[in-house]
C-alpha cells in the first residue's frame, strides 16, 4: 500500500493502541478503521488463527465500544443472533434478551457456515440499522459495525454469501500471514501474559461519533466524483465483467474514499484515495464471466486494469471544459 | 550538476571541432562549382564565427565582434570607399536599397557582389550557431554528419567536383565525432571520478578502429560502380520522354543548323560538345545570320567558305582597330562523340593553328568549317585571339552613318512585321539619344515587362504569326533564340543594324579529365546545353558589339568606360550570372551550384529558376520552423519561467505544473494516464533524488482537488517550480 502522509492523530493513537497486540499489518487496520469511519462494514476473508478477532477486539476497546461476537454454526437461529423475549415469571411479562447484534461492534465469525435465513437476519440489520423483533422495530446501537468473516478454504457444509449480500459489506479484505519476524515479536509478546489485556481505549465513544461526522463532511471534488463514476462505468462494459459496479457500489467508493482521505489527515480526497480503495471496494462487487475466470483472472487484477484504464484528473473543472 | 558538466564541456568542444572541419568540405568545392573566389577568408570568417559561439561570450559582444569581421571582410574585398567616410555610407545604403528592390522584385541576377557576399556572410554566421546548437547544447551531430555525406556525394556524382579526398576526410572527422559524443552521453550525469582514464580507455580503441578502418579502405580494391553513371541516364530518360512527344517543331538544345522555323519547347541535352582551356574566357561564336523570315532566320545568301591553313589569319573581323584589345589564347578540344564540322571561336580570332584538320572559313558571316573532322574527331585545334574591349564612351560617340551596304543588308525585316513591333521599337529606343543607349534599353526591355525565361509550353507560331510578335506581344516566354531574335528585330525596326549570332557560352569551369590545363588558362567543359544565341549591333567605328538580351545571362564581353565604371564595370564583367541570393544553410550549395549549371546550359529559364527562388526560401522557412520545433522545449521554458515567475493569477499554479509535466514527459519521465500525481512525484524526486516534486504536487492537489486558492500556493511554490524546472531542462 502506499504510505499516503501522516494519519490523522486520533488514527494514529489507536493504530499504536491496536499495534500493541497485532504485529504489523497496518494495512487491515487502516482499512478496517476506514469502513468504521465510513459507517460501513467489513468481510475479513482469510483463514484461521492469522487474527481476525484479535484485530476486532482490540479495535472495539481503543474506541470503548462493547464488543459482541457471535460464531456462526449450521444450527444457528435468527433469533440468536437478534436476541429474544422470554416470559420472566416474576414480573409475569415477556422481557427482551438483547441478541449480540445490539452492540457496537460485532464480529459474525465465519458467516457463511451458517443458513441463508440467519445470514440474512445479520445483513439485514446492517443495512437498515435496526432491527424487527416481534413486530417492533429496535434501533441498533450507534456506531455500529459489523466484521465478518469467512474461511476461504474449507468450503465444506456452507453456505457462501449471494452477490447481492456481500454488496452490504463496504470492505472486503484480507489479513495476510505476518512474515517471519513479525511472527517471532508476537511470539515474544505473548509469552508473558495475553497482550489483549494491555488494550486500553484510547477515545470515547463520542469521539468516535465525531470523527465518523467529520469524515463524511470530507470534500470531494467533482473531478473526483467524475472519475468514480468513470471506473462505474468502463467496469460495467469492460469485456471480462459479467456485472459491473452498482451504483450503491459508487456510492460506497465515496464514502470510502472520504474515511481514508480524512484517516490520513486530509480533508479532501485525491485520485490516490480511490485508487488504493478499488481493489477492496471493487473487488467483491464485481462478477467476472466464466471464462475470464478460467483464464485465471481475479476481480483484484481487473480492478487493477480498470484503474490503468481510467485517466486519472489531474485538471481543474474549468481547465478541463475549455 | 554543473561540475559534471564542465568535465563533459571540453570533449564537446572537440566535437564541435570536428563540426566545423565538417562544414569546412561544405565550403571547399565552392570555389569549383561556383564563381566564388577568396574561399579561405570565408572560411577564417567561419572559423572565427564558430570559436565566438564557443567562447559563450554575451550574446552583444560577439554579435559585435563578428559584425565588425564582416565589415572589414567586405571593406578589403568589395568596397572601394575609405571606411567610414561620407560617402562609404552611401555606398552601403544605396547598395542595400538597389539590391533589397532587387530582391523583392525577384531579380535575383543583377544582385551585385557586395550584397551576395553580405548575405554570404550572414549564412556563414547563422550556420555557426546552428551548428553550435547542434553539436554543443543538444550533442546530436548524426543528421548534420548524413547531409554532409550526401553533398559530397550529389557534388561528386553530378559536378566536376572530385569528392574521393572529401568522403575520406569525412569519413575521419565524422567518425570520431560520433564516437566522442557517444562517450560524452555515456557520462552525462556519471560519476566523474574515473573520467579522464575512460576517456583514454574510449579514445585509444576509437582511434585505432578509425585509423585500420580508414587504411583498409583506402587500400583494399574498389569495385567499380555497380549502378551506372545516374546522369547519362537521366538525360536518356528525359530524351526518350521527349522522342515520344513526337511532336514537330520541339527543339533540341545544341547546334543546330537550321534556324529558318523556330519556336516550340525544348530538351536538355547535356552531352559534352568539346573542352576548352581558355586565357580569357567569353562566349564561342560559331555562325551568324543576317536575314529575318518572320519563323527564323536565314542567310541573304550561301555561305561560300574559303580554305585557310593553320596559321592563316581567318579575316573574321568583327570590329576596327579603334577597339582595345589583348592577346590571348585558347585550345578546344572537341568531344569525340560529338562531331561538330564547326570550329568554334572567340570574339577577336586572329588564328587557328591546328594538325590535321583542314578548314574554309566564311568571314562575312564568321562560319568556319572543317573538312575531315570526321576522320580525326578528337583533334584539337588552338586559336590565337585578340580579346576586344569595348569602350563605352566610344560607343556612345560612335558615329550613326553606316555605309549604305551593310545598313540596308542587316536592317532588313520582312514586309508583313506587324506595325506593333515597330511602334514598339519606336516606344523603347525613344529615350536613347545614342546607338548604344537605344540598343542598351532594347537589351535592358527584356529583363523587365513580364519576360520569363522558359524553355517548356513555348509556342511555335501560326502560319499567319510573326515568331517576334507573339513573342513579344502574345506568350512573352521563351529562351535564348526568342529574345535575340526579338531583339534583333526590334533593332531593326528602329533602323539599327544588328545580326543574330549563334553559338555556345562560356561553359562550366571545371577540370578536364583527360588533358592537363596549360599554365595561365582555365579549363571549362561547354556541352550542347551550352549552345546559345545573341545579337551583335553594328557601330561604323568600332565594328560588331555582342550584346545579351536572354534573361539570366551576362554578356561576357568587356566593356569599359571611365564614367560610370562602378556601375558598368562589375555588371559586365560577370561572365556566368550565378544568383547567390539568401539561401538556406544545408541545401546552399547545392542550389548554387544547380544554378551555375543551369545558367552555363543555355537555359537559365525563369521557369526552373523562379519556382527554385520559392523553394530556397520556403526550406529555409521550414528547416527555422523544424528548428524551432525541435527546440520548443528549450525556448518554452525559458519563456513560461520568465512569465509564470511574475504571474499572479488563479490559473497560473496549474499552467506552470502542467508545463512541468509537459517538460518531463518530455523527457522521457511520462506520467501514464492511470497514475496518479502523488505517484508521478515520487518517482520523479527519486530520479532527482529530493523531494521538490512531491512539495510542488501536494500543494496543487489542495488546489486541484480542494478547489483552494492557487495565488498564495504559487507564490510560494514558484521557486520551488523554478528549480525543478531547471533540474528537468538540463
Amino acid at each position: 500500500m502506499t504510505k499516503l502522509s501522516s494519519y490523522h492523530p486520533s488514527v494514529s493513537r489507536i493504530i499504536d493502541n491496536i499495534n500493541k497486540v497485532i504485529i504489523g499489518k497496518e494495512e487491515p487496520i487502516v482499512l478496517s478503521l476506514t469502513a468504521l469511519l465510513a459507517g460501513g462494514h467489513v468481510l475479513l476473508e482469510d483463514v484461521p488463527g492469522v487474527g481476525k478477532t484479535m484485530l476486532v477486539r482490540s479495535l472495539a476497546r481503543s474506541v470503548d465500544c462493547d464488543f459482541k461476537r457471535i460464531q456462526f454454526t449450521p444450527d444457528l437461529l435468527p433469533s440468536d443472533v437478534t436476541g429474544v423475549s422470554i416470559y420472566n415469571p416474576k414480573t409475569l411479562e415477556f422481557e427482551f434478551r438483547p441478541g449480540p447484534i445490539l452492540g457496537n461492534i460485532v464480529l459474525a465469525d465465519e458467516i457463511n457456515r451458517t443458513s441463508p435465513k440467519t445470514q440474512s437476519a445479520l445483513l439485514e440489520a446492517m443495512e437498515e440499522k435496526n432491527i424487527t423483533v416481534e413486530g417492533n422495530a429496535m434501533p441498533l446501537a450507534d456506531p455500529f459495525f459489523v466484521m465478518a468473516t469467512q474461511n476461504p478454504v474449507d468450503y465444506e457444509g456452507t453456505y457462501s454469501l449471494p452477490e447481492a449480500q456481500l454488496d452490504r459489506f463496504l470492505l472486503k479484505l484480507r489479513m495476510g500471514y505476518p512474515n517471519a519476524q513479525e511472527e517471532m515479536q508476537m511470539l515474544d509478546a505473548v509469552g508473558m501474559k495475553h497482550p489483549i489485556n494491555r488494550v486500553e481505549p484510547v477515545m470515547t465513544k463520542a469521539d468516535l461519533l465525531k470523527m465518523q461526522e467529520e469524515a463524511a463532511n470530507v470534500y470531494v471534488a467533482p473531478q473526483i466524483q467524475q472519475y468514480i463514476v468513470d471506473l462505474a462505468q468502463i467496469s460495467r462494459s469492460h469485456p471480462d465483467v459479467y456485472l459491473g459496479l452498482s451504483p450503491r457500489g459508487s456510492i460506497a467508493m465515496m464514502r470510502a474514499a472520504k474515511a481514508y482521505a480524512y484517516i490520513h489527515n486530509r480533508d479532501y480526497v485525491i485520485p490516490d484515495d480511490v485508487q488504493v480503495l478499488a481493489p477492496f471496494v471493487l473487488g467483491h462487487r464485481i462478477l467476472l464471466r466464466s471464462e475470464a475466470r478460467y483464464d485465471g483472472l481475479t476481480p483484484e487484477r481487473l480492478v487493477q486494469r480498470l484503474l490503468e484504464a481510467v485517466d486519472v484528473p489531474v485538471e481543474r473543472e474549468s481547465v478541463h471544459e475549455r | 550538476m554543473r561540475r559534471k558538466i564542465g568535465q563533459l564541456q571540453w570533449l564537446r568542444y572537440l566535437i564541435f571541432v570536428c563540426g566545423f572541419l565538417l562544414f569546412w568540405e561544405w565550403l571547399r568545392p565552392l570555389d569549383q562549382i561556383s564563381d566564388t573566389g577568396n574561399l579561405a577568408i570565408f572560411v577564417v570568417f567561419t572559423a572565427v564565427c564558430f570559436l565566438l559561439s564557443a567562447l559563450k561570450l554575451r550574446w552583444w559582444v560577439s554579435f559585435l565582434l563578428k559584425f565588425i569581421l564582416m565589415v572589414i571582410v567586405l571593406q578589403v574585398f568589395l568596397i572601394q570607399e575609405n571606411l567610414i567616410s561620407g560617402s562609404w555610407f552611401t555606398f552601403i545604403l544605396t547598395e542595400l536599397q538597389n539590391n533589397l528592390q532587387l530582391l523583392f522584385t525577384g531579380e535575383f541576377v543583377s544582385l551585385t557582389p557586395f550584397f551576395r557576399t553580405l548575405l554570404f556572410l550572414i549564412l556563414l554566421w547563422l550556420m555557426s550557431y546552428l551548428l553550435y546548437y547542434w553539436f554543443i547544447v543538444v550533442n546530436r551531430i548524426f543528421f548534420f554528419i548524413i547531409m554532409t555525406f550526401i553533398y559530397i556525394g550529389i557534388l561528386d556524382t553530378f559536378t566536376l567536383y572530385d569528392g574521393s579526398g572529401a568522403i575520406v576526410r569525412v569519413f575521419l572527422v565524422s567518425f570520431f565525432a560520433m564516437g566522442i559524443s557517444t562517450l560524452a552521453r555515456l557520462y552525462q550525469g556519471r560519476e566523474k571520478r574515473k573520467f579522464p582514464k575512460q576517456v583514454l580507455l574510449w579514445s585509444i580503441p576509437l582511434l585505432s578502429i578509425l585509423a585500420v578502418s580508414a587504411a583498409v579502405g583506402y587500400a583494399a580494391p574498389k569495385l567499380p560502380p555497380q549502378w551506372a553513371d545516374p546522369v547519362p541516364f537521366i538525360q536518356t530518360m528525359s530524351d526518350n520522354n521527349n522522342e515520344n512527344e513526337g511532336e514537330g517543331g520541339i527543339q533540341k538544345v545544341g547546334y543546330g543548323e537550321n534556324d529558318s522555323r523556330l519556336g516550340g519547347p525544348f530538351v536538355q541535352d547535356n552531352s559534352i560538345a568539346f573542352w576548352a582551356a581558355t586565357e580569357a574566357s567569353g562566349y564561342w561564336r560559331v555562325d551568324s545570320k543576317d536575314v529575318y523570315t518572320g519563323k527564323g532566320w536565314e542567310r541573304s545568301r550561301e555561305a561560300e567558305p574559303q580554305s585557310f591553313q593553320s596559321g592563316d589569319q581567318v579575316g573574321i573581323d568583327l570590329y576596327t582597330e579603334n577597339v582595345a584589345t589583348e592577346a590571348r589564347e585558347a585550345i578546344v578540344y572537341p568531344s569525340q562523340n560529338q562531331v561538330l564540322d564547326r570550329l568554334v571561336y572567340p570574339y577577336g580570332v586572329q588564328t587557328f593553328f591546328s594538325g590535321q584538320v583542314g578548314a574554309a572559313v566564311d568571314a562575312d558571316f564568321g562560319v568556319v568549317e572543317t573538312f575531315n573532322r570526321a576522320q580525326y574527331p578528337a583533334e584539337n585545334y588552338t586559336i590565337a585571339f585578340e580579346e576586344p574591349q569595348y569602350n563605352i564612351d566610344d560607343l556612345r560617340n560612335d558615329s550613326e552613318l553606316d555605309d549604305d551596304n551593310t545598313h540596308y543588308r542587316y536592317t532588313q525585316l520582312p514586309e508583313y512585321l506587324p506595325e506593333r513591333v515597330r511602334e514598339l521599337a519606336e516606344e523603347i529606343t525613344s529615350s536613347g539619344n545614342t546607338r548604344y543607349d537605344k540598343a542598351k534599353a532594347v537589351e535592358q526591355y527584356f529583363n523587365q515587362n513580364g519576360f520569363q525565361y522558359q524553355t517548356q509550353d513555348i509556342p511555335v507560331p501560326e502560319d499567319d504569326q510573326d515568331y517576334v510578335d507573339q513573342f513579344l506581344f502574345e506568350s512573352k516566354i521563351g529562351y535564348c533564340d526568342n529574345f535575340s531574335s526579338a531583339m534583333v528585330v526590334l533593332l531593326r525596326a528602329a533602323d539599327i543594324p544588328a545580326r543574330w549570332v549563334k553559338g555556345f557560352t562560356a561553359g562550366q569551369p571545371g577540370t578536364n579529365p583527360s588533358v592537363s590545363t596549360p599554365e595561365g588558362m582555365s579549363s571549362y567543359l561547354v556541352t550542347n546545353g551550352n549552345a546559345h544565341s545573341w545579337v551583335e549591333v553594328y557601330f561604323p567605328e568600332t565594328g560588331w558589339v555582342p550584346f545579351e538580351p536572354t534573361q539570366g545571362f551576362a554578356n561576357p564581353a568587356e566593356f569599359t568606360s571611365e564614367e560610370d565604371a562602378a556601375q558598368e564595370t562589375p555588371e559586365a564583367e560577370t561572365d556566368t550570372p550565378e544568383q547567390e541570393e539568401e539561401q538556406s544553410p544545408a541545401p546552399e550549395q547545392p542550389e548554387q551550384q544547380q544554378e551555375e549549371e543551369q545558367v552555363a546550359d543555355t537555359e537559365t529559364d525563369s521557369a526552373s529558376i523562379h519556382p527554385l527562388y520559392w523553394i530556397i526560401p520556403s526550406a529555409v522557412l521550414l528547416i527555422a520552423a523544424l528548428a524551432l520545433y525541435f527546440t520548443r522545449y528549450k525556448w518554452l521554458t525559458a519563456y513560461y519561467i520568465r512569465k509564470y515567475r511574475n504571474e499572479q493569477s488563479e490559473e497560473t499554479y496549474e499552467k506552470a505544473y502542467h508545463y512541468l509535466l509537459r517538460l518531463l514527459a518530455h523527457k522521457g519521465f511520462k506520467r501514464h494516464s492511470g497514475q496518479t500525481l502523488r505517484e508521478y512525484a515520487v518517482t520523479i524526486d527519486k530520479e532527482f533524488g529530493n523531494k521538490q516534486m512531491s512539495e510542488l504536487t501536494n500543494e496543487y492537489e489542495r488546489i486541484l482537488y480542494r478547489n483552494e486558492k492557487s495565488v498564495p500556493a504559487w507564490i510560494n511554490a514558484v521557486e520551488l517550480w523554478e528549480n525543478l524546472i531547471k533540474q528537468a531542462a538540463s
